[in-house]
């Protein structure tokens, strides 16, 4: 399994590089501090040595004050340490939080920012890079943060082994050079061994994690339960795991005699350092005053093999070199430069247009004619899968044709400057975005350029049928639509699509002037689609609207209506017309007409 | 208990009280570690122990050492000290790696146990009591994004136990230089105290930055949604929502720092305590060695173990804050293990499920009210399922047809009221077994992502791998041509985010949520609650007459029943029995003909829909 061998200390110094570049002053302070608060212990450890060295020197003297002053400053020396490392520790962690959260949000932000970047939705088709995309947002999980804390407290043991270094290499720097080396590769020994023993950011458990996921999952529960899943789900998610795990137990087994070895080492080496210090210390060459210094040293330098913080250092840095790829791969799209604004005057046109998906092997639309007279209502039918949805991902720009090409009024889509385009349009997608924020976000969002007060909300719900859901919303439109929210509501799929219908009204008061619904009345119960209908006409008076519909209903009232199959226009015209003309559309509405009229609807 | 109180603040009476870290949670955790492999919790809890002597004793072996010089004996049992201190550290180098490993294979093979009793605990409950309680999803909610730190409770109380360990001997050390020196506890007692309201603090500042979290990565997923990819750019939002996210982080990160300003100056104010106390003792022993009643070893003892101590201070502080982190977590499971027992509790099984219908199914002044909700969603409805029939729901939304199919499922129980199987309480039935002969479509359908086969084999555990059942239902379904439209048929990988897998439209994810309906052969009753809303005219249509002809066939020979919920009318009229729900009610059945008839709220939205037709 490569993920094993993966460059982890490369991976480590970019996820440093990225914060120190991003908050060079926070990221310097934290290493200060850590570099102090890791040093202080060896002061005092220092201190201690002299303390013992002036007792014995103060104590022969008898209770003479003057012999006793230097003892007395010691302990004031000391008191003062303990009291700094007091303070040094509390401000550590002071920056450490406030780093970890900034960093936190910073990092997912640039995730997010990358995310929405590519203007096109060259992200959500391109499968490849749609991996890229979950690979980055998976840094939300793991925490970017938590590389902070890591190195917080990695910083800190660091400092403390070195500075103990020096106190054993001030006596005897050979010892202290031997032992600093053996603590290294204990070090190393430890980390590696750690790696090796945490798959929590690895992909093969990925599968065992959707299994547990899917169990807690709220919206799914009814099925789970129904269908009694819950038991298959527990023993798949442990036979996922035990086959990632049983590899990696496999793999842990190899560190272990590496740290035998070590061990033994650390031993002989720990042995013959002291044997020689005591040697010398019994020959009176070494002081006790000296000696208490060297083992504190020498208890202070295992904090050189220390893996405090490591693990988080690692969750932390984890993500970055996904979040760096996805940033490298994601480049802005084109966008043309001519105004959109007050178009189309004319019509909309599709010249010969054909699409097909990159993984695609078929043609969603093929050869497509089709010209849209500005100001009239075009409904387009069909079966599903015919094309329909594309045809308005086109339209939007949000991909371009692969034959063909967009006229609107003459000028090529593609030479529009792309947001002016936008807020041409007003979109009613069949599958719109329920956004979990306030009520008048929900339908803010359909003109984002401007600032619309309550008034203008109430009165585009209304518009949209929903001014009696508005008026029982606990805080008017300040209501935020999602029961994960204090204070917020839960929506049925009728109400949030009159939201959304709401949202494309005011993008027309915005200044939107095509209307584009995709089976915009799918949610919403007999009454409420009779209603909204009633007022067809007068809602789409002067845009050009186009309805995508399984409604005939709906279609009807249409000024034109065409038929796509396979990606083709196979019959146009009005409902009379086309209902004449006994083609695929007369049949469909003679299907549902007489299941509606017709004797026992069989 | 001891912990309900500071947390509970603001939650009023409810029950039960907050999750806090506790002592039980602690207990439940190591119960969860020894289950999980006793052998390398008893390793982990030896290896704890022998580090914590390890580091300990030092203090002494400096004592010795130093004693042995400076007594003038020519350092007679220097060498034997010296050799101890090397013993001491190499030993400790050696359990730590032991321990890291130990403690890293525990820790997979406890996080893993209880992911599993979680998705037991939280899949396992036959009611929706957790995901239609708010307060109650939050906990869940709250746990999934801890998840690390559930996960991490067994070594945090493995880190605290190392540390106590190590406080004791410290302290024995101590009372053996001089007995005076036991009075330091006492100075310890503030952060003993103290503690327990930073972690109030601690708890207080997830709490307050729920909300924002909640909403940030809310922001964060939309702007990385596939299918609200279009929305968002034609809206022109991607950058109102990178400065909203902006925002909600720049709230959490004000939240966590004002907290934890708070709780360290109040730590401090603790730990000076501690320190003068500390200070007194090296003050003292130093005092005692210049009397000469005590060694200059003991001066270098008390001195290091201060030295120690003040790293054991320094450190236990972060282990008592992980600690009281992640037992929050534990604590949360307990939460929802005590919420979820009475609906796990509930006298199942006495009653056998019949094997075909005879009379039906009745409701018997049946309500329910959604908890935390004022009004009550149905109330007092009391109706005849008839054996064998198709019976079609209508209504508003909100009129409260699904909460009717959830209650017939067994998925909530009424607050008032009783629903009879055959006579049977529903309540009495084995709900196994009753949602063995139980089958449903939904709407809001779940879009496994698994292989085609599995995801339509799921709607019958029994015919999971079975490709003639997974292709029977889907023809049920009227979808048979859906494999042929997948790039490797029934073995497709669904699901864009697996290595070769293939995203389906709307209406495909529909038809295999049917097809998965359709799993089951023979179900008594079949559910199918609004799930060809994104489906065609020409398909829904075949769909239905399908529907009928398998209902006529489920009815001959079980007594099947249907329920259709449904605001197409063209559908809904090929039912036996319709039900017309307003405000929680039924306020009209009968067939189509008896209905349209009677001229009442049936007829009208009947009228409304069929005119588009004429």
């Amino acid at each position: 399994m490569s993920f094993l061998r993966s460059p982890r200390h490369a991976i480590r110094r970019t996820a440093i590089r990225v914060l120190f570049r991003a908050f060079p002053r926070e990221a310097s302070a934290l290493a200060l501090l850590a570099a102090l608060t890791g040093a202080l212990p060896a002061v005092f450890a220092a201190l201690v040595g002299r303390l013992v060295g002036e007792v014995p020197v103060a104590a022969t003297a008898g209770a003479g004050h003057q012999s006793a002053q230097p003892l007395v400053g010691t302990l004031i020396a000391m008191a003062v340490v303990l009291v700094c490392l007091e303070l040094a520790a509390g401000a550590q962690e002071l920056i450490s939080t406030d780093l970890y959260r900034r960093f936190d949000g910073y990092l997912l932000g640039r995730v997010m920012a990358t995310a929405l970047r590519r203007e096109d939705l060259q992200l959500a088709d391109d499968p490849e890079l749609a991996a890229m995309v979950d690979r980055a947002l998976r840094a939300a999980r793991y925490g970017p943060g938590e590389l902070v804390s890591g190195l917080s407290s990695q910083w800190t043991a660091r400092a403390q082994g070195l500075a103990a270094a020096v106190l054993v290499g001030y006596y005897r720097p050979v010892a202290a050079i031997a032992l600093t080396l053996v603590w290294l590769a204990v070090a190393r020994a430890l980390q590696t061994s750690y790696y090796e023993a945490s798959p929590f950011w690895s992909d093969p458990l990925r599968r065992a994690a959707y299994l547990q996921d899917i169990g807690l999952r709220p919206h799914w529960a009814k099925e789970l339960r129904i269908f009694g899943l819950v038991g298959w789900l527990a023993r798949e998610y442990s036979r996922e795991w035990t086959e990632v795990m049983t590899w990696l137990w496999r793999a842990r087994r190899i560190g272990r005699i590496r740290m035998t070895i070590l061990a033994a080492l650390l031993l002989a080496v720990h042995v013959i350092v002291l044997a020689l210090l005591a040697r010398s210390a019994a020959a009176g060459a070494l002081h006790a005053a000296a000696l208490a210094v060297i083992v504190q040293g020498l208890f202070g330098m295992a904090m050189i093999a220390s893996q405090n913080g490591d693990p988080w250092i690692e969750n932390g840095s984890v993500p970055v070199p996904d979040v760096l790829a996805l940033e490298q791969v994601v480049q802005p799209g084109r966008s043309g430069g001519a105004s959109a604004a007050g178009l189309p005057r004319e019509s909309i046109g599709f010249c010969g247009v054909g699409f097909s998906y990159p993984a695609g092997n078929e043609a969603v639309l093929a050869g497509l004619d089709l010209s849209i007279q500005a100001g009239t209502s075009l409904a387009i039918v069909g079966l599903n899968g015919a094309g329909k949805t594309t045809l308005v991902k086109l339209l939007a720009g949000l991909c371009e044709p692969t034959a063909g090409s967009i006229m609107i009024d003459g000028t090529p889509l593609t030479s529009l400057d792309r947001l002016s385009w936008w807020r041409q349009l007003a979109v009613v997608f069949q599958d719109f975005v329920r956004y979990e924020l306030p009520l008048s976000d929900n339908i803010g969002f359909g003109s984002v350029e401007r600032a619309w007060d309550d008034q203008a909300i109430r009165n585009v719900a209304a518009m949209a049928g929903a001014a009696d859901l508005v008026a029982s919303l606990p805080a008017g439109p300040g209501t935020t639509l999602s029961p994960r929210f204090e204070g917020g509501v839960d929506l049925s799929g009728g109400q949030w699509q009159r939201i959304a219908f709401a949202r494309a009204l005011l993008a027309v008061r915005g200044g939107a002037r095509v209307l584009v619904m995709d089976e915009p009345t799918a949610h919403l119960d007999v009454r409420a689609e009779a209603e909204l209908y009633e007022r067809f006409i007068e809602l789409t008076a002067g845009l050009t609207t186009i309805v995508i519909s399984h409604r005939f209903s709906t279609v009807r009232r249409a000024d034109r209506i065409i038929v796509l199959e396979h990606g083709r226009i196979t019959e146009d015209g009005s409902h009379e017309q086309l209902v004449a003309a006994g083609g695929q559309y007369a049949r469909l509405f003679q299907l549902q007409a007489s299941s509606y009229h017709g004797g026992t609807g069989e | 208990m001891s912990d309900t109180t500071q947390a509970q603040s603001g939650a009023g009476q409810a029950w039960p009280p907050a999750p806090a870290a506790s002592a039980r949670a602690a207990r439940r955790m190591l119960g969860f570690a020894w289950a999980a492999d006793r052998r390398l919790a008893a390793a982990a809890f030896v290896l704890v122990a022998v580090q914590a002597l390890a580091s300990s004793l030092l203090g002494l072996w400096l004592k010795l050492l130093v004693d042995s010089i400076t007594s003038g004996r020519a350092g007679a049992g220097a060498l034997e000290a010296g050799l101890a201190i090397a013993v001491s550290i190499a030993a400790q180098a050696a359990a730590e790696s032991a321990d890291s490993q130990v403690r890293i294979t525990l820790l997979d093979r406890t996080k893993h146990l209880l992911d599993r009793r979680l998705l037991e605990l939280v899949g396992g409950t036959p009611t929706l009591v957790i995901q239609e309680t708010p307060r109650h999803l939050r906990q869940l909610e709250l746990l999934q994004a801890e998840s690390w730190e559930f996960g991490a409770a067994v070594p945090a109380v493995l880190n605290s136990a190392t540390t106590l360990v190590r406080i004791l001997i410290t302290l024995i050390l101590l009372a053996s230089v001089s007995p005076l020196l036991l009075a330091l506890p006492v100075f310890g007692l503030p952060i003993v105290i103290l503690s327990r309201y930073t972690a109030g603090l601690f708890s207080t500042g997830s709490e307050l930055a729920a909300e924002p979290s909640r909403r940030a990565e809310m922001l964060y997923y939309l702007a990385a949604s596939r299918p609200a990819a279009k929305e968002l750019r034609l809206l022109r939002l991607p950058v109102e929502l990178q400065r909203r996210f902006a925002a909600e982080h720049d709230e959490i990160r004000r939240i966590h720092v004002r907290l934890n300003a708070r709780g360290i100056m109040v730590r401090l104010a603790g730990r000076m305590l501690f320190l003068i106390g500390y200070f007194g003792a090296i003050v003292l022993v130093t005092h005692q060695a210049l009397a000469g009643t005590a060694s200059i070893g003991d001066v270098a003892m008390t001195a290091v173990l201060a030295g120690q101590v003040l790293t054991l201070v320094t450190g236990s502080a972060e282990e008592a804050q992980t600690l009281l982190r992640t037992l929050t977590a534990a604590a949360r499971y307990l939460y929802l293990e005590q919420v979820t027992k009475p609906s796990a509790a509930q006298p199942s099984g006495g009653a056998a499920v019949p094997l075909r219908l005879t009379d039906g199914i009745r409701l018997e002044g049946v309500s329910y009210t959604y908890p935390g909700r004022a009004a009550p969603t149905l109330q007092d409805v009391t109706v005849r399922l008839p054996a064998g029939t198709t019976v079609a729901l209508v209504g508003d939304n909100g009129a409260g047809k699904t909460t009717l199919v959830k209650l017939l499922a067994g998925l909530c129980t009424p607050d008032c009221g009783r629903i009879l199987v055959d006579g049977t309480d529903l309540a009495r039935l084995d709900v196994a077994d009753w949602r063995l002969r139980l089958s449903a479509g939904f709407q809001d359908h779940a879009r496994f992502e698994f292989s085609l086969q599995r995801a339509l084999g799921l709607g019958h555990l029994p015919d999971l791998d079975d490709a003639d059942a997974a292709r029977t239902a889907l023809e049920r379904a009227g979808a048979a041509d859906l494999p042929a439209a997948l790039p490797a048929g029934l073995a497709t990988q669904l699901g864009p985010a697996w290595p070769g897998g293939t995203d389906l439209s709307g209406g495909q994810w529909q038809k295999l949520a049917i097809g998965r309906a359709m799993m089951r052969a023979d179900p008594l009753l079949l559910l199918l609650d609004e799930p060809t809303a994104a489906i065609d005219a020409q398909s829904e249509h075949e769909l239905f007459t399908r529907w009928t002809r398998a209902a006529r066939r489920l009815r001959e020979r079980s007594g099947a029943i249907t329920v259709l919920v449904s605001h197409r009318f063209s559908t809904v009229r090929m039912a036996d029995v319709i039900l017309v729900l307003q405000d929680g009610r039924i306020c009209e059945q009968g067939s189509h003909d008896e209905l349209t008839a009677a001229g009442g709220l049936y007829a009208e939205l009947f009228e409304l829909q069929a005119r588009a037709y004429r």
